[in-house]
């Protein structure tokens, strides 16, 4: 679990450590000084340098743009070609002298300046305005720059192209998915599975949930239909419990980078959710279509496997019932009982408990990133509940009572049970 | 899983050879369109399209002009009953009007048979059962609306910055585009006309 607090939980545990005779001061420096390698200072100069190269690269763009036809366009296209031999020999020599970060950042300047190639083509032939089609040329060009010079910033553009590509093509046609997103995408999968940059997880991850979005295809966003809501919040499940999954079992870095997004668009719906059924136009019975069904069917298996396969159980059960809590939700709208009292009551309890459940995951796994989107999932859920009553506000206090009373009661009960489970140590000796 | 890792499959290779072969492909690709442009200008046969101004308030985008042709409108004969799709590809049949400019007699889906000299350009459908536009610019929606709109990839022409206004307050019926269509049916602007005269002349490189 290699987050960005690490180096401060490290600081806070080494003491204890040494204090505990687990672990020589010598050794405890050693680590400090590994850890710091890794996260500091060594950095800076290709960050400066990598900044400097985005500069460059936008001069080279607006120097395209401006069309200055004083200078021939073959020489302007001479000039560019020449620009990325410079900038991959660059990478080659900064590589050879030990520094990759400085390496990295030449060649995502070099893949720049091949994007600003492919505008000044596009502007010497009156190439028509097709973005997405320059798009793919700058994902293909991220591509093999990112495999053969093993670079992250080439591999991070390259995802952005292929999402704008692919988004593209699939609002062009107007039609269902865009199968063709997975030439590139796969590709670009597989060199992220050997990569520790988390830039580059986090983009993956998100050109899939991108891709997954738009898979139901055009027509669904452009009449709103409620479904979408039960098919993003299967999706959202899917990838809480797929990225939880993963740190849990080890699994790809790459996985867990799901964690966040998933728990973003988790919280978003159930909100969304629980709006809607407040609101008195829009709490209506809706259906399940096709990719409703389908993300249903991914998503319960997942979170089957978290709760059996996970190594530590106090986190991933209650995060699993939390889930299921959610994925619940949008079954009440199936039903038909939305209109009525006890599908609102049963919609508020559901993402209360979900809430709930993923608070206590979080506290029990150590995941804080958990306890905060359960608590921002109940904070946001009982505003939404005091602004728009189930009932009157004399029954919207009845509601939150009851509710109240509830948590404490297992509150009670749990502290007992947690007493009983792990006595003091002073009577265990 | 570490052996099947595209970066330890990578490192195999000397990074010499890697750094040269990234450079090399980044360029082949440009001029690999560079090469696929020129081709067309060097090779394919002229024709004459007068222009339509696609939106009389605003021909001038950013730094580049907005055409329409004549030929952006094709009129699909309803006995042939075929449906065409939004993004498809067609392979639009010129014929001459009798100034000279080109003028579409059909469109298919399938490369035509023609007879020798007739031009034959590709295209993709941007919109379906589309108005006319009328010699003025204006939209014409009286008749049956059976006809296509048609991209050809001749739509944008690119001008230093500044120099868009000129055209643009040119009057629209005296700009004249020529074109090379190559015999697969691509096509590229090759000169751009205004009362007959040259004003822009597009060499190959």
């Amino acid at each position: 679990m290699l987050t960005g607090s690490y180096r401060k939980r490290l600081e806070a545990d080494l003491p204890r450590w040494v204090a505990e005779g687990w672990l020589s001061a010598e050794n405890a420096t050693a680590i400090r000084r590994s850890v710091a390698r890794e996260q500091g200072g060594v950095r800076l100069p290709a960050l400066l340098g990598l900044l400097g190269g985005l500069l460059i690269a936008a001069s080279v763009a607006a120097f395209v743009a401006a069309g200055w036809e004083d200078i021939p366009r073959l020489v302007k296209l001479g000039m560019i070609l020449a620009t990325i031999a410079i900038c991959i020999a660059y990478a080659f020599r900064l590589e050879r002298q030990g520094s990759p970060r400085g390496a990295d950042a030449a060649v995502t300047c070099g893949v720049l300046i091949f994007g600003a190639g492919l505008a000044l083509v596009g502007q010497m032939y009156h190439l028509p305005a097709d973005w997405p089609g320059g798009a793919l040329l700058v994902a293909l060009g991220g591509l093999i720059a990112a495999v053969l010079m093993r670079s992250n910033g080439a591999l991070a553009i390259a995802l952005i192209a292929i999402c704008a590509w692919s988004g593209g093509r699939w609002e062009e046609a107007r039609s269902g998915a865009h199968l063709g997103f997975f030439i590139l995408y796969l590709p670009a999968l597989w060199l992220s599975l050997s990569r520790d940059n988390r830039l580059v997880h986090h983009l993956v991850v998100l050109a899939a949930a991108a891709w997954l979005a738009m898979a139901p295809g055009y027509g669904l966003f452009d009449r709103f239909d409620y479904g979408l809501l039960a098919y993003g919040l299967a999706l959202a499940v899917f990838y809480v419990a797929l990225g939880a999954l993963a740190l849990d079992r080890s699994l790809p870095p790459v996985l867990t980078a799901c964690l966040p997004w998933g728990l973003l668009g988790l919280v978003l719906v159930l909100n969304t959710e629980l709006i809607r059924i407040l609101d008195r136009d829009e709490a209506r019975a809706g259906h399940a279509f096709r990719f409703v069904v389908l993300a249903y069917a991914v998503a319960i298996p997942v979170v089957a496997c978290l709760a059996g396969l996970a190594r530590e159980r106090r986190f991933a059960w209650p995060l699993a019932a939390g889930l299921a809590f959610a994925l619940l939700v949008p079954a009440v709208f199936w039903t038909g009982i939305v209109t009525a009292m006890a599908g609102k009551i049963i919609v508020a309890s559901l993402v209360l408990l979900a809430a709930t459940a993923l608070v206590v995951a979080g506290a029990a796994g150590g995941i804080r990133r958990l306890v905060l989107a359960g608590s921002v999932l109940f904070g946001v859920a009982i505003l939404i509940l005091l602004w728009q009553t189930i009932g009157t506000l004399l029954d919207q206090s009845l509601f939150f009572l009851i509710a109240g009373a509830a948590l404490l009661a297992i509150a009670s009960g749990a502290r007992r049970l947690f007493a009983h489970l792990n006595p003091p140590e002073k009577e265990a000796a | 899983m570490r052996a099947l890792s595209a970066d330890s499959l990578v490192a195999k290779v000397p990074l010499l050879w890697r750094a040269l072969a990234t450079a090399l492909l980044l360029m082949l690709v440009l001029l690999a369109l560079v090469e696929q442009r020129a081709r067309i200008l060097r090779g394919g046969a002229e024709i004459r399209l007068k222009t339509v101004p696609i939106d009389p308030r605003d021909l001038f985008r950013g730094d580049y002009v907005i055409l329409a042709y004549p030929i952006s409108t094709v009129e699909v004969d309803a006995a042939s009953k075929t449906d065409f799709e939004r993004g498809e590809r067609v392979y639009v049949t010129l014929g001459r009007d009798e100034q000279g400019f080109a003028k579409a007699t059909g469109a298919t889906r399938d490369w035509p048979r023609v007879a020798d000299g007739v031009v034959v350009i590709a295209g993709r459908v941007t919109s379906t059962s589309t108005c006319a536009t009328n010699a003025d610019g204006a939209f014409d929606c009286s008749g049956r609306r059976n006809r296509l709109r048609v991209a050809y990839g001749l739509e944008s022409y690119f001008v230093p910055q500044g120099e868009g206004r000129a055209i643009e307050t040119t009057d629209k019926a005296r700009i004249e585009v020529v074109a090379a269509v190559s015999p697969f049916g691509e096509a590229a602007i090759k000169r751009l006309l205004i009362d007959g005269k040259p004003v822009y002349a597009e060499p190959p490189y």
